[in-house]
């Protein structure tokens, strides 16, 4: 549940951040600034990452708490771990959303592409196991490299690399798109 | 960089996506100190040319400088020394008008405050509302003041004055005099001939994407035409001022004869008209795309 929570806040506010306000036109007088657009998509990259990492920490609090008082003995490390998982599976989404906005001025693409990506991962990471002619493609599952159960069992920190890079690749696919297109000014 | 002109484009041209040729093989030059007018109606590519000047969107062929800085690649360069009035002006709703000043002058990096202030009084600007209470007239003084607060050396502004009401429009030209007497440059853009009249140093006329012409005010007001109709006491003969150079009878109704007359034939029109007894004589100003039709007639003649 708290994947899916996260991720959609972070397709939400990358959604937002950039198609939305292209989309409101409000990205004109600020691309008319002495800003580079690289920049700017930069600066909202940033912005989601914030969001989503005040969102994992207040996760965090809340589960410590949470195992304190019902006496669930998380240990305080594999929670994190967990949540860091959480965070970079919320943060990729996020930052497709924001590379889908960059390549394109709508908010509804911006919106469905890290969703439809969301969902295809989860159901891949969730069922190769049961049908065996998923299994290969399991390693393109997003929720695969986050661990299935990373509070119960902990994550595999090599796996949360591949995330990491992905991320990466989402946010460097994002600045360069945007360089490249016309500004929406219908 | 110093004889660089204020704005220079070749051959700019820029054809949408979906296949609308919005801007053909323009070539201005906007020298330093001076007010162009950009006048054009509807559609005509005015918006679409300023967004190229700005980067906002890209040329399909063809180059544009401001101040000799190339508009694509030197495109921060260039931003750093504009002030740019959008013509569709959209602002942070929930934020009052200092908190969207405010984040625009920290994007600037550098702003004269002081210089800032003076502009908010002038215009006499609500910055203490939401923008989303502000009517469109307080949203562009907002516009006005964020283009001028960092004294930049090139304006461009894309039908600044639309919405404004008539006393501030006024203020705007008093600005637009101060702007050009410190050396800036602007570059105005406008559907109307009498809104830039007063303030342009020279009128560049767009229509579908192409330049037709370039002039000083004076020559175009000019030729600018006037809707003349005259009534006389007993039934008169047009052909006198059919005779007269780009005069136009438009119709004769026992009379009444209506005219189209540039006004640079008036005098003429005028003495033609005293040789019979006059009951009454009415000019009125065509408008913008009258005269720009009386253009292509004339352009027409000449081919
Ligand atoms: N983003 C766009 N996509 C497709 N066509 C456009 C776009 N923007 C403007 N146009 C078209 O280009 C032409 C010129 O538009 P524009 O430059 O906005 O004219 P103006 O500012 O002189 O009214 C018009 O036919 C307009 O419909
Ligand atoms: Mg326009």
């Amino acid at each position: 549940m708290l994947p899916l929570l996260a991720i959609a806040l972070a397709i939400g506010s990358g959604a937002r951040t950039l198609a939305g306000e292209e989309e409101a036109g409000r990205l004109e007088l600020v691309l008319s600034y002495p800003v580079p657009r690289r920049r700017a998509v930069a600066a909202k990259a940033a912005a989601v990452a914030v969001e989503v990492a005040a969102f994992c920490a207040t996760a965090y609090a809340a589960l410590a708490l949470a195992s304190q008082v019902f006496g669930l003995g998380l240990p305080p490390g594999r929670l994190a771990g967990g949540l860091l998982s959480v965070f970079l599976l919320a943060l990729l989404h996020g930052w497709l959303a924001v590379g889908t906005g960059a390549a394109t001025p709508s908010r509804a693409l911006a919106i469905g592409v890290p969703a439809a990506a969301a969902a295809a991962a989860y159901l891949v990471g969730g069922l190769h196991g049961l049908a065996g002619w998923l299994d290969p493609f399991r390693f393109v599952s997003s929720f695969w490299w986050a661990g299935q159960a990373p509070l119960s069992s902990g994550v595999e920190y090599a796996h949360l690399l591949v995330l990491v890079l992905a991320t990466a690749a989402a946010l460097t696919a994002a600045l360069v798109l945007i360089g490249r297109r016309d500004l929406d000014t219908a | 960089m110093t004889a660089a002109p204020a704005i220079e484009t070749a051959a700019l041209s820029k054809t949408y996506a979906g296949g609308v040729r919005a801007l053909a093989d323009l070539d201005l030059r906007v020298e330093r100190g001076e007010v162009f007018a950009f006048l054009g109606p509807n559609g005509a590519g005015k918006s679409t040319t300023i967004r190229l000047l700005l980067d906002l969107i890209r040329p399909t062929a063809g180059r544009a400088w401001i101040l000799g800085y190339d508009c694509r690649t030197d495109s921060v360069e260039t931003r750093r020394r504009v002030g740019y009035m959008p013509g569709d002006l959209r602002l942070f709703d929930r934020l009052t008008g200092r908190e969207q000043l405010d984040s625009l002058a920290r994007l600037r990096g550098s702003v004269d405050s002081a210089w800032r202030r003076t502009l908010s009084e002038r215009f006499a600007v609500v910055l203490d509302r939401p923008i989303r209470e502000l009517s469109r007239g307080n949203r562009q003084k907002l516009g006005i003041v964020q283009a001028f607060m960092h004294r930049p050396p090139v304006l461009v502004l894309d039908e600044p004055t639309s919405g404004l009401d008539p006393l501030l429009q006024g203020e705007f030209r008093t600005l637009l005099h101060e702007t050009v007497a410190g050396g800036a440059s602007v570059f105005l853009s406008s559907h109307s001939l009498d809104e830039v009249q007063h303030v342009a140093d020279r009128v560049a006329i767009i229509r579908s994407g192409r330049l037709t012409d370039v002039d000083s005010v004076e020559r175009l007001r000019g030729r600018s035409l006037r809707h003349v109709t005259v009534t006389f006491s007993q039934p008169a003969d047009p052909h006198a001022f059919a005779s007269l150079e780009g005069v136009r009878v438009v119709g004769v109704e026992g009379v009444v004869v209506r005219l189209s007359a540039p006004v640079a034939a008036m005098d003429a029109v005028v003495k033609a008209a005293a040789r019979h007894r006059l009951v009454d004589l009415v000019s009125a100003p065509a408008d913008l795309e009258e005269i720009f039709l009386e253009l292509y007639r004339e352009e027409d003649d000449r081919a």
